[in-house]
């Protein structure tokens, strides 16, 4: 398995290996390529352009298709609730309430400082919704999430997608797949949770990828290095690139 | 039917960022944006009337 550590070692790596099928991608690049304040946003878009350039589609699973919606959902999200907080009075009657939608502007701003693109958790969403509900009444929350989300999410999805090149793929427990070496199955990825530490949805695309026939991996999680560096030979022609 | 594969449209990242980008500036809904302008009059005027109560003694 080979560590890519720049643009130029992909393009030479994929010229080396003359085209590539596609290329499997997790959720933290297909985030990189749509916020300007992740710290990967070029690199990322940089990578998409060279894809694009030689033709080559990404595929990813449904879990990632369901991580990346998700963090969609609550970086939109997390922008309203800053408009809350700009048009608020700092003497505001619910005291409580501004102090909430200005502790998420304050972790969004300092995350700005540092390149982290902050986003609200499910905390936060839930807290908000109940906030929203108590103050402003019954369809506030409805059309608070249909104007900095739902436009887009039902409009413009199935686009985004198509645009990204994305392709996702599902195989049932031990089926045979045209895009898979060899089948998958559940207790694989249990065990690389349980010996090597990843979350479920990391496990996951570890698992899907050493399986599969796609070549190149393109990833922002810095924990797929120290495991990809140690994997079998078997995976020798297989290539990551990590997004640092 | 062969389902037909989709491949990366240069530039399509910073397209679509842009996009969000857009989507997150939009002003509030009205029923909130009402709200909370109707609150901040009364308040406004809360705060008017107590200034011209002081004047007046």
């Amino acid at each position: 398995m080979r560590i890519l550590n720049n643009l130029q070692e992909v393009h030479r790596y994929i010229q080396q290996q003359g085209s590539l099928k596609g290329c499997l991608a997790d959720t933290g690049f297909l985030y990189a390529l749509s916020y300007c304040d992740d710290r990967f946003f070029d690199k990322a878009n940089d990578v998409l352009d060279l894809l694009s350039e030689k033709q080559i589609a990404i595929f990813t699973n449904v879990v990632s298709r369901m991580e990346f919606v998700d963090l969609i959902f609550r970086k939109q999200i997390t922008g309203g609730a800053i408009h809350i907080y700009e048009e608020l009075l700092p003497k505001e009657k619910n005291k409580h309430f501004y102090n909430f939608v200005k502790s998420i502007r304050d972790q969004e701003s300092r995350g700005r400082k540092i390149n982290n693109s902050f986003k609200v958790g499910e905390y936060h969403i839930k807290k908000l919704r109940e906030e929203i509900l108590q103050y402003y009444g019954d369809k506030s929350w409805q059309d608070f999430c249909r104007q900095f989300v739902g436009n887009m999410l039902v409009n413009e999805w199935l686009i985004l997608e198509k645009e990204f090149g994305l392709n996702y793929m599902e195989a049932l427990e031990g089926s045979n797949h045209e895009q898979l070496n060899l089948p998958l199955y559940w207790l694989d990825v249990v065990q690389l949770m349980g010996e090597q530490g990843f979350r479920a949805p990391d496990a996951m695309i570890v698992n899907f990828f050493s399986k599969s026939k796609f070549d190149l991996l393109i990833t922002s999680d810095q924990d797929f290095k120290k495991f990809f560096s140690t994997t079998e030979k078997e995976l020798n022609s297989k290539a990551v690139y990590i997004l640092k | 039917m062969e389902k037909k594969i989709n491949i990366p449209v240069k530039g399509a990242g910073r397209k679509w960022a842009a996009r969000l980008k857009e989507l997150a500036e939009q002003p509030l809904p009205d029923s909130i944006l009402k709200k909370i302008k109707e609150e901040s009059e009364k308040k406004k005027s809360a705060s008017d009337k107590k200034t011209t109560g002081d004047l007046d003694l």
